[in-house]
This record gives structure tokens, sequence and C-alpha cells, in this order.
């Protein structure tokens, strides 16, 4: 279950990965998983990494909060090596997402499907800003920009803090709608990380196995 | 996964005998499409030197394509290794105050390879030493591996005249592609996060021009045309006389370049007297080129070059020779300067 606890502080604020609002909230342990190889859309992809390691990031602390007018997701994942920038032609980036169903029961290995689309909040290390993408099935995926994401990043002690945001509501129709007091149905939300050191991209990644319960404070 | 079909295929045939190595294709290209942020290490077309490194380095051992009918597995070439362009000692040289003593070199560390780092260097013992030249682009094969790689479909083949493209929208820089690529021709651009390769100049293509490296080469090494058009020389000369062969048929992809092998001078022994019937380049190693239907081709060209040195006529040997350059095109002959171009 994963709780947003309803604050008193400003935007600007609770985008600081290290602002003391955020150390005094209690963490949700997150359990990650490598993202099966029999869900990678590509022959390729499974063939090369058959035997290769992937989706090495297995937990993540997760904390979540809202002020009114904004939600924020707090993702807190050990990572040995800062990826912040592609360094060469062979070099990816550290990345993480947070996912969430547009309506319905959206399956969450295959990335949604064709009637029930999944939206996720991608923070890559290298991005000036969070994209927003939609996808109704693997392979699928929309990048809107615009959407309204921030993002605040800090690499220390070993790994990553990164808060990703919103405002309250839905900007568009292919976006989730998240509001204060929603529980049931669509509350749901699932996270992945990629380590950008390993080759993570794409499919290649850690992530939630199953959606997690989504409860926002009044 | 089935390959894509088409409806027509455009082809090239490189001419290998007759080309100077002297990277006019090189520069049309690059001064057409790759010359702007990001792009500099970029050589959609590259003429390297056999054998030799290539670009990327050792791409040949590199594996991805398909073997077995199965995705072989690869990796992604180093900047290094596709040779980044080097940085030069400009500041110093113009304006340290050194005069004479500051001369004009690669900053330190940087000249450790390039793309045509072996360019020119033979292999074999003089007097019998020998190289040729290999003319690279997009092999805009049948079965394309990169687009099978790609998770996003980001990759197609057009219907009309199978160029591939790469989506630059749909494109998420993962690279799947560069990786299985098995002539290493996709690079990765690091200013806008996607990958690029060689578009065939599908814009000139589909006003009637030839791609600029094939129009540019004064070698007149580069056919082009339809596979299927009766009346081109690239029609004749893989299908009818067959005498164009793929590189490295054994990927598994299908290219849709190919290649007339290599000829080679006779060599010379210890007296260095002309050892007749003999050939420079070794057979085998031209067969680990072009799989061993080369044998044929070397011998069906030497016999063709025969016949006409007894006066008989051979038109294979006059489309190769291409007397007139509108006869290599497949019809693609317009004149690029009576295209309409934006300014700037």
């Amino acid at each position: 279950m994963v709780r947003v606890k309803r604050l008193t502080a400003d935007d600007a604020r609770l985008l600081d990965p290290n602002a003391a609002e955020w150390r005094s909230l209690p963490g949700e342990p997150v359990t990650l998983a490598p993202t099966p190889l029999t869900s990678q859309p590509s022959l390729y992809v499974q063939a090369t990494w058959e035997n290769k390691p992937y989706g090495l990031t297995q937990q993540a602390m997760v904390k979540a909060a809202h002020n009114g007018s904004s939600v924020f997701f707090h993702l807190t994942w050990g990572d040995p090596t800062e990826d912040s920038e592609i360094k060469d032609t062979d070099h990816f980036t550290d990345a993480a997402a947070v996912l969430f169903p547009v309506k319905g029961d959206a399956p969450l290995t295959s990335m949604g499907s064709a009637d029930q689309p999944v939206n996720a909040w991608y923070w890559r290390a290298d991005f000036e800003e969070p994209v927003s993408i939609t996808a109704q099935g693997a392979g699928t995926t929309v990048r809107h920009l615009s959407a309204g994401l921030k993002a605040g990043a800090s690499f220390g002690d070993g790994g990553w803090s990164v808060v990703l945001s919103r405002a309250i509501g839905s900007p568009d129709a292919s976006a989730v709608t998240l509001r204060p007091g929603q529980i049931g149905q669509t509350a749901k939300v699932a996270f992945a990380v990629w380590q950008g050191s390993n080759g993570e991209r794409g499919g290649l990644k850690a992530v939630t196995l199953e959606w997690q319960p989504l409860e926002m404070e009044g | 996964m089935a390959p894509p079909k088409v409806k027509r295929q455009l082809a090239a045939v490189f001419d290998m005998n007759k080309c100077l190595g002297c990277q006019t294709c090189t520069i049309a290209c690059k001064t057409l499409w790759t010359d702007e942020e990001g792009m500099d290490y970029m050589w959609w077309n590259i003429v390297s030197t056999m054998p030799g490194q290539g670009t990327p380095r050792g791409w040949q051992e590199l594996g991805g394509g398909f073997r077995d009918g199965k995705a072989n597995p690869s990796r992604l070439p180093k900047l290094q290794e596709f040779g980044a362009a080097w940085e030069f000692n400009y500041e110093d040289v113009l304006y340290g105050g050194q005069g004479t003593n500051q001369y004009l070199r690669p900053k330190d560390g940087d000249a450790k390879w390039g793309p045509l780092w072996d360019e020119d260097e033979a292999s074999g013992d003089y007097p019998n030493s020998y190289f040729f030249y290999l003319q690279m682009i997009c092999m805009h094969c049948t079965d394309p591996a990169c687009l099978a790689s790609c998770p996003r479909q980001a990759i197609y083949k057009r219907v009309d005249d199978g160029i591939v493209l790469i989506d630059q929208d749909r494109c998420n820089g993962y690279r799947f592609c560069m990786e299985a690529c098995p002539y290493k021709r996709i690079y990765f651009n690091q200013a806008s996060k996607v990958t690029q390769k060689c578009i065939l100049c599908y814009p000139r293509i589909e006003q009637g021009v030839a791609p600029a490296c094939f129009r540019q080469c004064p070698g007149r090494v580069r056919f082009i045309g339809y596979l299927d058009d009766e009346n081109s020389a690239v029609h004749k000369l893989v299908n009818v006389w067959q005498v164009a062969l793929r590189l490295h048929p054994e990927f598994g992809t299908q290219p849709n370049v190919y290649y007339v092998p290599p000829l080679s001078p006779p060599k010379f022994d210890d007296n260095g007297d002309v050892i007749e019937g003999s050939e420079r380049i070794p057979r085998e190693y031209l067969e680990s080129l072009f799989g061993p239907d080369v044998h044929r081709v070397l011998d069906t060209l030497k016999s063709e070059i025969q016949r006409t040195r007894v006066g008989e006529k051979s038109e294979m040997l006059d489309t190769l020779i291409a007397y007139e350059w509108k006869s290599m095109f497949g019809g693609l002959t317009r004149d690029p300067g009576t295209l309409d171009r934006a300014p700037g």
C-alpha cells in the first residue's frame, strides 16, 4: 500500500528529494524484479540478454505526498554508479518511472492494452524534464511533452533520490487522474528503475511485478 | 519474424574494380547529411581499405544479423572504435605565442584510431602486396536486423522502394538497432539522442535524382536501380549476368548493395618476372567476404575480358565500363541542380 500523505509545503520544497518533509515521512519498501525476458518485444533483446543479468535494482523506498494542488512520489534506490549523461555510444543513463493505469484494470506486465492504457511518469538522469508516457501494450509507448511533470533528483550515499510530481487532477484524457480521497479501482501504482551502467533501457529494467494499491489522503 | 514485404526494391551495385579510394562519395554524403551537431563522427558512406579493420574497428567480427534464422547477439561499438573526430591544438598554434615551436597536431590521447586509420595499408609481401577498396553505405536489407531488433517499431522499410528508415520521432535511442546491424552502419547521435544512418538520399530518389554518393562518384563505380526493372544495369548485373555479389551473405539479412569483386594483378616471382595466371589477392580472402560464388564471378569477368581482347563484344563489360553515365542510374538521372530547394 502506497499512502499519499497530505502535507503543508509548497511545490519547490517537495520537489527537493532531501527536504526535511521527506526525511520525516515513513517510506514503504517496494520489491523490484527484472521484467521477464519473454515479455521483451524484440527477439534480438531476448537472444542478447538471455544470459546477462538486468533489472539489477532489487528494492526501492517509496514515499508519496500531496499538498492539495500537486502530488509527489519520492523514490530512493541503490545504484553504485551515477550515470547522468550519455558518455559514449555504448553508455546509457539511469532512469525511473511511476506507472498508473489510466482506467480500469490495465494489465501491468504488458504495459497496458489497446483499450486499457497505462500512463508513466518517466524521469531520466540526462533529461531536462520528466516525460509523460502512455502505452497500450509493450513497445507502443508514446511521449507527451509539456504534460506538466516536474522532477527533482539527487545522487549520493550510493544511490538516487528522485521526486516526480504533477498537478492533481488530469491534464488530458491520456494521463492518469489523481485526486485527494481517492482509493479503489483506478488508484494503483507501479514502479520501475533502470541502471544505465548495466545497459538497462526500454524493457530491460527492474519493476514491481504487481500493481501497488494507492490511497490518497483527503 | 517474417521479413517486411515490399512492392519493389531499389538496389545498388558497386564495381570495386573502378574505385579510386578518393572518398568523393564520403564527402558528398557528409556535406549533404551529417554536418550537424552530434553527427561529426558519422560516416553514412565510407570507403575502407581491405584487408583492413574498417569502421567501426573490426566490425566484421562483432556479430549481429541472423544465424540459423535467429537473432545473433552483438555489442555496441564505442566512439573510439568508430573513430571520433579529433580535436586539434588550434589555440596553441594560432594564439599561443610560441611561434614555430608549436605545430598543429591532435590533442593528446585523441589520435589512437580514426575511421580511415589503416587507409592504403597493404597486405602481403612486396612486390606482391595488395589492397583494394570497400565502399559501404546502409545495405537497405531485405530482412533488416535493425528493424527486427527495435522493440518500438521505430524502423520501417518503405513498401514502394524498400528503403529502410529510422523514424526519428519514434526512436528512443535504445540502440538495439546499432547492435543488431551486422554491417554496423548505424550511428548514435549524442546531441539528439536518437540513432541515424544512410537514408539512400530518399528525398532525391523521390524526385528522380540518384543519391549523392552515386552521382558524385568520379570513377563511375556506383549503379542504382530497381531490381525488377529489366532495363536497369543493376538488374542485369545482379540477376542476368550474376556478377555482383552480397557482402557477407552469411550475416543473413539479404543486403541490397551488391559488389563486383576485385580482380587482381598477377604476382611476380623471385626474378621479378610475372607469374602468368596468378592473382595477388588470395581467393580465400575474397571468399571470406563474398562467399563461394566469388570464384565463378571472377572467372566470368576474366573470360569476358579475354573475349574483348580478341575483338569480341561484351555487353557486360560495356555496362560495367559505363560509357554513358546515365546508363548507371536506372532512370534516376534528373539533374539535382533543377530541384526546387528551400533557401538555407
